[in-house]
């Protein structure tokens, strides 16, 4: 299991512990972290998943396709450097303490 | 209020909505959801995907996990289905024999199932494809079967045969209607979704009827057509199509038409009973008359209305409806309700990986249905939130950014 800091709109830390292999979007919807809504459940087709994540780790992670950079200029919240679809991200094992930023809105 | 609180019938996903709303809301009383299945509530439409294909396990099926009710205070009761409603008493009976107290109800009963009623119908080796336990024994069926026929042209159905052809088996497609997707797509997505499967060596009988399933030793051997063909086969899946589930509520009266009739409240017939997702029927500022969504998006956005209704806030259910398959690698994505619509325009392709069909109503748009279009979904949603409709010509020009019609 790896552990991850989820932030909520409010402000309020959520630290979840998931499974390697599952998306971080699938980490934070079992646990119902606040702000991070996933309608379509993972399938990359909603970008009711954004969030932004930690600097220290943006580069570990693999690099975004098209249906994601294209989704997240649709992304209600402001898109910033460090936006993802959380849908989209593996968790991997060097992930453990990473905190993960929910936008203030997701529709 | 007493401490009977909310009871949530139907543990799916308007009934998880509900629930969690109203946690997230500070509702002060009790909340109870109650599942005819066992084990914690778990996501659909992966049944039809992931978890067909072996990608997923049980686990990662689940909407929440059990720490999630426990932390939320939400008291589940499972595989023990509600049997009876007293309305004037506030009471409901579990099959157990238990009965319960409710202050306010909540009916998140989903749909039922279409059964097959032909001869043969109930062989070994016909199977369904709406909860857990079905699509665990289709699982295990393909995995000795060669192959597959799949009854019904609708999203269950193509999303099982690419499933089943993808897992190598020989798979013929009957349906009954001429084209795919009849009730739900245009033509130039039922077209594409149909070559899509022909790729995969999925073969279609379109515009027939089953008249029969073979057996041999009480298994399926066949299917034999009304115009006389027979198909071989080991496995067939069926997907024919659901109803909306209204037993409950019609045998206590509530005013039900091919759904639990609700207000844009989602409030029924009966004031301190109110309904949410597959179940229901009502009308929606989008359409003209009365709808009937199946759909996660309903399911959990009717949900959290239901949930703003019981804490007393005002509003209307307004959410622009949408929906998604998954065709192999390909993404549907439906948003709005292309229910009557008089003009269709392409923006894109139709031959092509990608493209968008654009569709109006005298002249406003209605629905946009996208394959592999993400940004074009994504944007049809928030025209049609703002009931703003680019002109047909600018939908189709390439040079055109839908965003430019939003308004201000
Ligand atoms: C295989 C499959 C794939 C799908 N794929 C998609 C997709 O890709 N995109 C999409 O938008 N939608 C999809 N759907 C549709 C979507 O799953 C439904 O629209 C959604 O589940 C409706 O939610 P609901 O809560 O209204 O009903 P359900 O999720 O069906 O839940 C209703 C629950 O109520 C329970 N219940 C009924 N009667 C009683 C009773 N008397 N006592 C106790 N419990 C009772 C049932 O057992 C059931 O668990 C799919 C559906 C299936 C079956």
């Amino acid at each position: 299991m790896v552990n991850l800091i989820f932030v909520e709109p409010s402000g309020a830390e959520r630290e979840v512990a998931a499974p390697e292999g599952w998306s971080l979007m699938e980490a934070a919807f079992q646990n119902g972290v606040d702000g991070i809504e996933a309608e379509c459940g993972g399938s990359c087709t909603c970008a009711t998943c954004h969030v932004y994540i930690d600097e220290k780790f943006i580069d570990r992670l693999e690099p975004m396709g098209s249906n994601e950079d294209e989704m997240l200029d649709c992304a209600a919240a402001e898109r910033r450097d460090n936006s993802r679809l959380s849908c989209q991200i593996e968790i991997k094992a060097e992930f453990e303490g990473m905190v993960i930023q929910t936008p203030d809105t997701q529709i | 209020m007493s401490e009977a609180g909310v009871v949530i019938l139907g543990n799916g996903h308007a009934g998880v909505s509900v629930a969690e709303q109203l946690r997230r809301k500070k509702y002060q009383s009790a909340v109870t959801l109650i599942g005819a299945e066992a084990g914690l509530p778990y996501q659909r439409p992966p049944l039809s995907k992931q978890y067909l294909k072996g990608e997923w396990d049980e686990a990662r099926l689940l909407q929440r996990n059990a720490e999630f009710y426990r932390n939320n205070d939400i008291r589940l009761i499972a595989a023990d289905p509600v049997i009876s409603i007293d309305p004037s008493a506030h009471r409901l009976e579990l099959k157990s024999g238990a009965t319960l107290p409710w202050d306010k109800l909540v009916l998140a009963t989903g749909s039922r199932l279409q059964k097959l009623e032909i001869p043969g119908a109930d062989a070994e080796g016909v199977v369904y494809l709406q909860n857990r336990e079905q699509a665990e024994a289709l699982k295990s069926a393909m995995r000795s079967a060669r192959r597959a026929v799949v009854i019904g042209g609708g999203y269950i159905g193509l999303e099982g045969a690419a499933a089943l052809a993808l897992a190598g088996l020989d798979v013929t497609l009957v349906n009954r209607s001429s084209e795919l997707l009849a009730r739900s797509a245009s033509l130039p997505v039922a077209h594409w979704t149909q070559r899509r499967h022909e790729n995969q060596g999925v073969a279609f009988r379109l515009g027939e009827q089953v008249a029969e399933i073979r057996t041999a030793d009480n298994r399926v051997s066949g299917v034999r057509l009304a115009n006389g063909e027979v198909l071989e086969t080991d496995l067939v899946l069926v997907g024919i199509g659901v109803k909306p589930d209204t037993d409950l509520a019609e045998s206590i009266g509530l005013a039900c038409a091919d759904g639990v009739l609700v207000d844009q409240q989602g409030v029924t017939s009966h004031p301190d009973i109110l309904a949410a997702g597959d179940c229901t029927r009502f009308n929606h500022p989008l359409c003209g008359e009365a709808i009937h969504l199946e759909s996660i998006q309903n399911a959990v956005e009717q949900g959290k209305r239901v949930a703003a209704t019981l804490m007393g806030e005002e509003g209307i259910y307004d959410a622009v409806p949408w929906f998604w398959s998954d065709q192999y690698e390909a993404k549907l994505q439906i948003a709005g309700i292309a229910q009557g619509h008089d003009l269709e325009v392409i923006r894109g392709d139709e031959h092509a990986e990608r493209f968008s069909v654009f569709c109006y109503a005298q002249r406003r748009l209605v629905a946009v249905e996208s394959i592999n279009a993400p940004a074009d979904h994504m944007l049809a949603r928030q025209l049609l939130k703002a009931g703003a409709s680019p002109l047909p010509d600018d939908a189709t020009n390439p040079e055109f950014n839908l965003r430019s019609a939003l308004p201000s």
